[in-house]
């Protein structure tokens, strides 16, 4: 089972949601990729490549991404989802 | 007024359309069927969506401001849909469309493909819907109307104001308040302290009755509604236990520490 899960973040630390993404995605099981889509968002994806169970971290770092809008990120997200059977993001 | 649409075009008619949804009213207890399938549904009262009343009346004091020409209404249901599209019309709503789906279940991403193609007919400056219903509470067919359309889109929205061509959307977030800036066309999606939705008055529910009601079917705009869901079963959350009353500091701190586990 491969899950690719969009971080929740302030680009300099993880939102509390990310930690309890992550712990749902053990639940279900398979490859944990996070997704941390910012602007100078390195710290946020630091943070996620030392949750326990994360096995990869993907980084956008763009100004169009700076805000998280839905606009930016949705194209992103369905750019990569083909390579996976879960897209998991906090509500 | 007659805004201009980014398209550069001749500046048309500004249609607003708002779609609502007949739900078990706010104030209903609920019941949970007895074999889990599902909630009571019987003789309830179901009443408009209440962040649905909200973008009614958003549309209609656009309108009422000069920015818009014409708000449609639409709903997706049964045939007392008709009902809701009613009283939207009683509000101030110019025209109805109701989409007939009798008993079935409609889930939001068969609701915004309807939607989606509705927009294509009528061509709307903009759709404005609650940002969720309060039967599913999915906050879902917004935002999967915008995608589908390629449209902009400002959700939760406490503040909608429109200028040439734009709307700024103030959306209530975790950390507070957020202002988006959207090229029109765009869907905006009603919350809460967006407005204080009107009381029709009498004349107006009377002139509702005569204004236009259009009956469809998924048919007609050739989408399928069938569900992609399954609900496996539906129950009660866990009944709130009693408190405890304790005799002294000593006993919270010892109630703390091995029964609530919040005190290392």
């Amino acid at each position: 089972m491969t899950i690719l899960l969009l971080a929740d973040h302030t680009n300099e630390a993880l939102a509390d949601a990310t930690g309890k993404a992550v712990a749902a995605a053990k639940e279900i099981g398979g490859d944990i990729t996070v997704l941390v889509a910012g602007h100078n968002c390195r710290p946020a994806a630091e943070a996620a490549s030392k949750l326990e169970g994360v096995a990869k971290v993907l980084i956008a770092d763009a100004p169009q991404f700076a805000h998280g809008l839905a606009e930016e990120v949705a194209p992103l997200l369905v750019s990569l989802a083909g390579s996976y059977k879960v897209i998991l993001v906090a509500a | 007024m007659l805004l201009g649409l980014s398209d550069g075009g001749e500046p048309r008619e500004m249609k607003l359309l708002v779609a609502v949804k007949r739900v078990v009213d706010y104030a209903v207890k609920i019941r949970v069927k007895s074999d889990g399938s599902g909630v009571e549904l019987q003789n309830v009262k179901m009443s408009m969506n209440p962040f649905d009343e909200i973008a009614v009346e958003e549309a209609v004091r656009i309108k009422e401001a000069g920015s818009a020409d014409e708000v449609v209404v639409v709903s997706i249901g049964p045939a007392k849909a008709q009902d809701t599209i009613r009283t939207a019309l009683a509000y101030g709503a110019d025209r109805g469309i109701h989409i007939a789906t009798d008993d079935a279940l409609v889930e939001p991403l068969a609701v915004a493909k309807l939607l989606k193609a509705v927009v294509d007919e009528e061509k709307p400056g903009a759709v404005i819907l609650g940002k969720q219903a309060i039967d599913d509470d999915c906050n879902q067919t917004g935002q999967m109307l915008a995608a589908l359309l390629g449209w902009p889109q400002g959700t939760f929205a406490s503040k909608v104001v429109l200028s040439d061509g734009k709307v700024d959307v103030t959306r209530e977030i975790d950390g507070g308040l957020e202002t988006v800036k959207l090229n029109l066309p765009a869907v905006v999606t009603t919350d809460l302290r967006l407005n204080e939705p009107r009381y029709p008055s009498l004349p107006n529910i009377m002139k509702a009755k005569k204004k236009p009601l259009d009956a469809k079917k998924p048919d007609d705009y050739g989408v399928d509604i069938t569900p992609r869901l399954k609900a496996i079963e539906v129950r009660e959350p866990a009944s709130r236990e009693a408190g405890v009353m304790v005799e002294s500091v000593a006993e919270l701190v010892e109630k703390l520490k091995n029964e609530a586990g919040v005190l290392s």
